[in-house]
């Protein structure tokens, strides 16, 4: 422990998703707060509001806080724009914290550039990483936070040196979640007081779940293709769950679109479309580069074929050498047993 | 000398590709292989974007574009399908065009918004079956009848002739006379006795409608003679130095679009563990290629500004489409060999850029005779001295 | 009169934008500048918004001088009227600084009913700005819109918000945040390309938004960018190793790093 000059406390802004569970990439924040709080020398304080909060208390535990600020309401079920913001300025105010982290996700990147304009503060969105870094320029025991920049072209580092608290949102897997042992936590319940009235999103009738929409293949955020190696309309019709299961729509080679396994409408390549999702998923395609050349500015490009030395793993992020339509079935299998587990 | 393109050049450029990708991209292949015309909701659009009245006045439902930029337009619509960028090309340059040139005020009330909204397509013919590149040899007749001239005869090889409502005519009143007998007439498809024959089954640019048309004893009134009728030879004449610069912009287009698939396709495809333009034998060939396609641009835009400082551009329209026919021919060449098995094979677009680019050294004028007008030109202009 | 502010912003355009090592600044004297395609999505909401409901438009960018070029584009697309926001001592401010800058603008042109803004940049990939112009201007900002109509001074909105498709009224002033779900952007008409460059555009400096120049650029940016690393665009090509079921374990696991899997 080097315990350098931080006084105030790191917290991690601890999320309930589908208030059931406590956000996986939470408990990764809180397990690497942890270890950045002992290396700063402060306490680790995990935030959370939610219906029933104290249900989640023991799990929170187990990942090391020095104290749970736990604000429980039935008004806190679902995330809102304009109470959590309000009730976190107040607790700020009151505790001064020298760090707070966010995980990236719809309120957490909501929260976080809300709460950094309240405080006149940094904040670092979407970080890869986050270590302790002593400047000679700009003082010692920052929080460095490293995040991709320029299209993912290079990773800057990022410090906040005077304005307080640091803050960043972190994107979720980067860190590992680990549960420590021999750590008293205390928890401080935060009594709810709000002025519903001044909320100024009215409801006009209740919430539906929601279906994902169909957007074009241009649009998609994730796109699932197959191709010759799918070997059946069968097995291709498993792309359309996966889609589902990820929000992303279907696209083909050109031999599923000979086949009629799918419209031409689904066609990527030379003849068809030029995609650039966020993730793109191959199954049984080998690579051609008609098929390539229109996919090669996708974010993340993760190929499976039976065949280990098919061209599309040049080009891709990951490698899976298995049967296509094999994988398919136990990745379908895989995510929905995560998906009932949420 | 400012080689760069303006802001609105610019924009230009970017929104008629995002237009052609997005729209044309999809049907291109299918136009061509069912040969049929565009679907009426993506000539409605195109006429909502003002492509079919580019260089007209705003008042009319036109753009009111420069040469350049009409280029690009031209250009671009070809890089995706040629036969679309033949059909705005052939509509706004030699029909369009000439009836704002030489169109009586009541002739461009009355038929410019018609055309440049699209709500009309139109084309223009001289070419028949006997007179192609002799012009002056046609045989359409032409006989005046009180407030009319009625029409007889066949034209061939007519662009838009099959989706076509408006139609500038060329058509003799006296064979003895030659080219000072030949007026052009506005001649619609609604009047009595206009048909379109046989629609032809072509090579390349499947996707225009290209037709005879047949004209028995239909009645034009006297009013629809577009300029004075003794210069209806003269008329065509300007109309196609116009018309040139919009097919050379057309053929920069599909060579630009074979030059941009084979340059991607030598970069990925790998023969003996290296990318095959890491070949010199491939590499030069894109060298080639690249230079001529450079050549044939920056005549095009030479010719284009020309004609919009009111300069005379005839012998430089011929050789901007002499050069950039010849080099989009060239280039689809080099292309299909780079691609080898897989350019000849039709789920490629190569073998249809190839076939798309041939006609571009034939129509509105062959290259033989753009050489006839550039030497001409040259002839004359030492033979001052 | 429904008044709608559309707030857009210059971006280099490739991946190989050009940017200095040291103090991670990007160089925009390169040719490579467009428009931040989410922008593009919001003058689509604007003119979705004023062509159906009647209103004007005015669109508002902050960025050095070049930055016009962005403003002259949405003239093509048909905005009523262009802000450029200004000054050397607006350089290189970060997300917060820029809000502040925006917010005052807006407040100097006296307001809107409607401000729109791309969901998030390319160039940054915060999504900040939404956020902190809404914390800024006091106004409630609504995202990931699928229908939006005005009844009375009001937004009637469906949205996705979490797993749940709402629908909610919201009183003027309100903000939204567009992404690239929210519609498909309109090709501009030639003739409106073509008068784009010859338009007006009012520009805003330090003068007219007030504040002091300490509150503004780099100076008054909470952040600053320490280092930057460039890498090479090749991929990782990691093969995932193991049996078909570990396969599928690291497969969900990778979905979930990269954000895919969202709960």
């Amino acid at each position: 422990m080097k315990n350098k000059t931080a006084q105030g406390p790191l917290w991690v802004f601890t999320e309930i998703q589908d208030h059931e569970r406590v956000l996986e990439g939470s408990l990764e924040l809180l397990s690497r707060g942890r270890e950045l709080a002992d290396e700063l020398g402060c306490p680790l304080c995990a935030v959370m509001f939610a219906l029933d909060a104290d249900q989640y208390l023991p799990e929170v535990k187990k990942y090391g806080p020095d104290l749970i600020l736990c604000c429980s309401h039935p008004a806190l079920k679902h995330y809102d724009s304009q109470i959590f913001p309000d009730l976190f300025t107040g607790l700020i105010r009151e505790h001064r914290p020298e760090i707070i982290l966010f995980p990236s996700t719809e309120a957490g990147t909501d929260l976080a550039p809300r709460l950094a304009q309240r405080f006149s503060t940094g904040l670092t969105a979407h970080c890869t990483d986050l270590c302790v870094m002593d400047s000679g320029v700009h003082g010692s025991g920052l929080l460095a936070m490293k995040r991709p920049a320029y299209s993912g072209n290079a990773i800057a580092t990022v410090l906040c040196p005077r304005a307080r608290p640091q803050m960043a949102t972190v994107q979720q897997g980067v860190f590992e979640a680990r549960e420590t042992t021999g750590r008293e936590t205390e928890v401080r319940m935060v009594p709810f007081a709000y002025d519903m009235t001044g909320l100024k999103v009215r409801s006009m009738e209740a919430p539906k779940r929601w279906d994902s929409a169909r957007v074009p293949l241009e649009q998609a955020p994730v796109v699932i293709a197959g191709g010759r190696g799918m070997g059946s309309k069968r097995n291709f019709e498993m792309l359309r769950e996966l889609a589902d299961l990820l929000g992303g729509e279907v696209g083909a080679t050109r031999v599923p679109v000979f086949n009629r396994w799918c419209g031409e409408e689904r066609m990527i390549g030379q003849t068809g479309k030029t995609i650039s999702p966020r993730l793109y998923m191959g199954f049984g395609i080998s690579g051609q580069i008609q098929h390539t050349a229109s996919i090669i500015d996708s974010e993340t490009i993760l190929s499976v074929n039976i065949d280990g030395d098919a061209p599309i793993g040049e080009i891709s992020d990951y490698v899976i050498h298995e049967d296509a339509g094999e994988f398919l079935a136990r990745l379908i299998e895989g995510l929905r047993k995560e998906k009932r587990s949420l | 000398m400012d080689f760069s393109l303006s802001k609105t050049q610019d924009l230009v450029r970017k929104n008629v590709r995002k237009f052609a990708q997005e729209t044309l991209e999809d049907w291109a292949n299918v136009l061509d292989r069912e040969s049929r015309p565009l679907p009426p909701e993506i000539v409605s659009e195109m006429g909502r974007l003002n492509m079919w009245g580019i260089q007209a006045p705003v008042r009319y439902g036109g753009a009111d574009l420069d040469t350049i930029s009409y280029c690009i337009v031209i250009e671009e619509l070809s890089r995706v399908s040629a036969a679309v960028g033949l059909g705005v090309t052939v509509h706004n340059s030699v029909c369009l065009a000439p009836l704002l040139k030489f169109g009586t005020p009541e002739q461009v009330e009355r038929f410019a918004p018609l055309l440049a909204s699209g709500e009309k397509i139109g084309g223009f013919t001289v070419t028949e079956p006997q007179a192609g590149s002799d012009a002056s040899s046609i045989l359409t007749t032409a006989v005046p009848d009180g407030d009319h001239y009625v029409l007889n005869g066949r034209k061939a090889f007519v662009t838009n002739g099959g989706t076509g409502g408006i139609f500038l005519v060329a058509a003799t009143r006296d064979r003895a006379k030659k080219t000072r007998g030949i007026s052009i007439f506005i001649v619609e498809k609604s009047m009595p006795g206009f048909e379109v024959g046989k629609i032809e089954d072509m090579m390349g640019m499947r996707g225009n409608m290209v037709s005879e048309l047949v004209f028995d004893n239909v009645r034009v009134p006297k009013d629809q003679v577009l300029g004075k009728p003794e210069d209806g030879f003269r008329i065509s004449m300007q109309a196609l130095d116009i018309g040139r610069i919009g097919i050379a912009a057309q053929a920069l287009g599909i060579g630009t679009a074979a030059f941009e698939a084979a340059a991607r396709y030598a970069a990925e495809r790998k023969q003996f563990d290296k990318p095959i333009g890491s070949f010199q034998a491939v590499s030069f060939k894109l060298a080639d290629m690249k230079s001529r396609l450079d050549a044939a641009r920056f005549l095009i835009y030479r010719a284009a500004w020309l004609k919009d400082s009111n300069l005379p551009f005839s012998a430089e329209s011929a050789m901007c489409k002499l050069y950039a026919s010849d080099a989009a021919m060239e280039i689809c060449r080099e292309a299909l060999q780079i691609f080898g098995g897989y350019g000849y094979v039709k789920d490629l677009p190569v073998e249809r850029f190839f076939r798309d680019a041939k006609i571009t050294e034939i129509y509105e004028g062959t290259s033989e005779v753009m050489r006839i007008i550039i030497g001409g030109a040259v002839v004359k202009e030492f033979s001052k001295v | 009169m429904t008044s709608i502010a559309v707030c857009v912003k210059q971006v280099p355009d490739t991946q190989k934008a050009v940017f200095d090592p040291v103090t991670g600044a990007i160089d925009r004297t390169g040719t490579g500048n467009i428009m931040n395609p989410d922008d593009l999505h919001a003058i689509e909401m604007a003119l979705f918004l004023r062509d159906n409901f009647g209103g004007t438009i005015t669109a508002l960018t902050m960025g050095p001088p070049q930055a016009a070029d962005v403003l002259c584009e949405a003239y093509s697309f048909g905005v009523d009227r262009c802000v450029l926001v200004s000054d050397p001592c607006f350089a290189g401010s970060d997300s917060l600084v820029t809000s502040r800058i925006l917010s005052r603008a807006v407040a100097h042109l006296g307001g809107f009913d409607i401000v729109v803004t791309g969901f998030e940049a390319i160039d940054g990939n915060t999504s900040h700005v939404g956020f902190q112009l809404s914390e800024f201007l006091d106004m409630p900002l609504i995202t990931r819109i699928h229908r939006i109509g005005i009844e009375e001074r009001c937004a009637v909105i469906e949205r996705l918000y979490g797993h749940e498709f709402q629908k909610i009224k919201v009183s003027f002033p309100v903000l939204l945040a567009v992404g690239r779900n929210a519609n498909r952007v309109r090709i501009p008409r030639l003739a409106d390309i073509n008068s784009c460059a010859d338009r007006d555009i009012e520009t805003l400096n330090l003068s007219h938004i007030g504040g002091t120049a300490d509150e503004y650029g780099a100076a008054g940016s909470p952040t600053v960018v320490v280092e930057t690393k460039t890498f090479s665009h090749r991929r990782n090509r990691e093969v995932l190793a193991g049996t078909i079921d570990e396969k599928v374990d690291q497969t969900i696991h990778r979905l979930k790093k990269h954000g895919i899997l969202r709960y």
